[in-house]
């Protein structure tokens, strides 16, 4: 009798257990999804200014978060002479 | 950075402030509206404008505005600098050439003949009074400030910019630079080719001051048979013939820089080249009719190095 009550707690115990992992799990993923769509709000703004190409040393702003995308290898920038902001040219229309 | 594109004085415009602050962002889109006011004043090209009112004047004296009076004034400077080769007393010249309106509305192909304009008057034999701002000009003497005026707008604006953050204003390739940008050490220009229009020559550095290009690559047009272009030497009173096809100048402003562009394309290469080397504080690259590109010893302090 005493074996099958205690087998019976146990039982219980690992559903307990099992269903708190489960909760958890679920949180950590709904976060995670949310995060994911903010990092995806900042990748996709646009890196460069029209007119700021003179300021190539600026690092585009990203944030790592918790359960997003694996952070991506930078290449590292080979231009060193920015893109003109204008250009001097005779009078034209 | 705010950014804004717009057309006056029958070119592209821009206007660059490196702030995001609502007083800079406001100041950049008056731009426009002062470019308005300047060419109400300043253009040859509508009949109701303060210069072509001076220019119908026939010698009666006439008080001009404070914008019709310093550009007179910092032209007569500059036509004393140059010993007359720049000078906006080269309206009936550019008129003879063929260049009577707008270049917009100009015929690919005329029939007249130039006329030559023989000697030319200077715009230092106009009469002035500067305690009532009034000028007056013998029967001969029309101005067209062309060039000069963009020029001039271009560092007034600039000026006017200056309080709310880096700037520059680029008015129709004449660019006037208030400072190095937030994020660099410099601007970043470039140098149209003239042979290959849709690629630079030159990627340029400045910090600040003034940058222009005079040229007879664009404005150009037929007359009687031959191509004419716009920039008039007054010695002769007849477009220019330079080996020069087009001259990029630095310098401390872009008044000074339009001027000694178009000096150096009269001139002529060899001229040009000893006049710059002379003068410290400026910088260029001439493009021969040629093909070949010559620049000035104080040049490479201007170029971007890989």
């Amino acid at each position: 009798m005493q074996n099958r009550s205690t087998k019976k707690w146990l039982d219980i115990q690992i559903v307990i257990a099992t269903l708190a992992m489960t909760f958890v799990l679920a949180l950590w993923n709904l976060f995670a999804r949310e995060s994911r769509s903010v990092a995806s709000v900042v990748v996709v703004e646009p890196l460069v200014q029209p007119a700021s190409a003179v300021n190539s040393s600026a690092q585009p702003q990203t944030r790592i978060l918790l359960g997003g995308p694996a952070p991506q290898a930078q290449s590292p920038s080979v231009v060193s002479i920015p893109a003109p902001v204008t250009t001097t040219r005779s009078s034209r229309p | 950075m705010k950014r804004l594109d717009f057309h006056a004085m029958g070119s592209r415009m821009l206007a660059v402030i490196d702030s995001d602050v609502p007083s800079a962002i406001f100041a950049v889109e008056s731009v426009p509206a002062w470019f308005e006011e300047w060419e109400q004043v300043l253009s040859r090209f509508r009949f109701d404008s303060e210069l072509s009112l001076l220019n119908r004047s026939h010698g009666r004296p006439m008080p001009v505005s404070e914008t019709l009076w310093d550009v007179f004034q910092v032209a007569l400077g500059m036509e004393n600098e140059t010993a007359g080769v720049v000078t906006p007393v080269i309206l009936d010249a550019l008129v003879q050439a063929g260049y009577d309106r707008s270049f917009d509305m100009l015929p690919v192909d005329t029939v007249s003949a130039a006329t030559r304009v023989l000697e030319p008057p200077l715009l230092a034999m106009a009469g002035q009074d500067p305690t009532t701002r009034t000028l007056w000009f013998p029967d001969d003497l029309h101005l067209d400030f062309g060039g000069f005026s963009k020029g001039w707008a271009a560092q007034q604006a600039v000026y006017r910019l200056m309080p709310h953050g880096p700037a520059l204003v680029d008015a129709g390739g004449d660019i006037a630079i208030s400072g190095p940008p937030c994020a660099s050490t410099a601007w970043s220009i470039g140098v149209l080719d003239p042979f290959h229009p849709e690629s630079n020559l030159e990627t340029l550095r400045v910090e600040r001051g003034g940058i222009a290009t005079s040229g007879v690559d664009y404005h150009r047009w037929k007359q009687d048979g031959h191509w004419n272009h716009h920039i008039i030497d007054p010695r002769i009173g007849l477009p220019a013939s330079s080996d020069i096809l087009t001259a990029t100048i630095i310098a401390p402003d872009a008044v000074r820089a339009e001027v000694a562009a178009k000096y150096v394309l009269i001139s002529g290469s060899k001229t040009g080249l000893d006049w710059l080397e002379a003068d410290s504080l400026l910088a260029g690259i001439m493009v021969l009719q040629t093909g070949e590109s010559i620049y000035s010893r104080r040049m490479p302090e201007y170029l971007w190095s890989e």
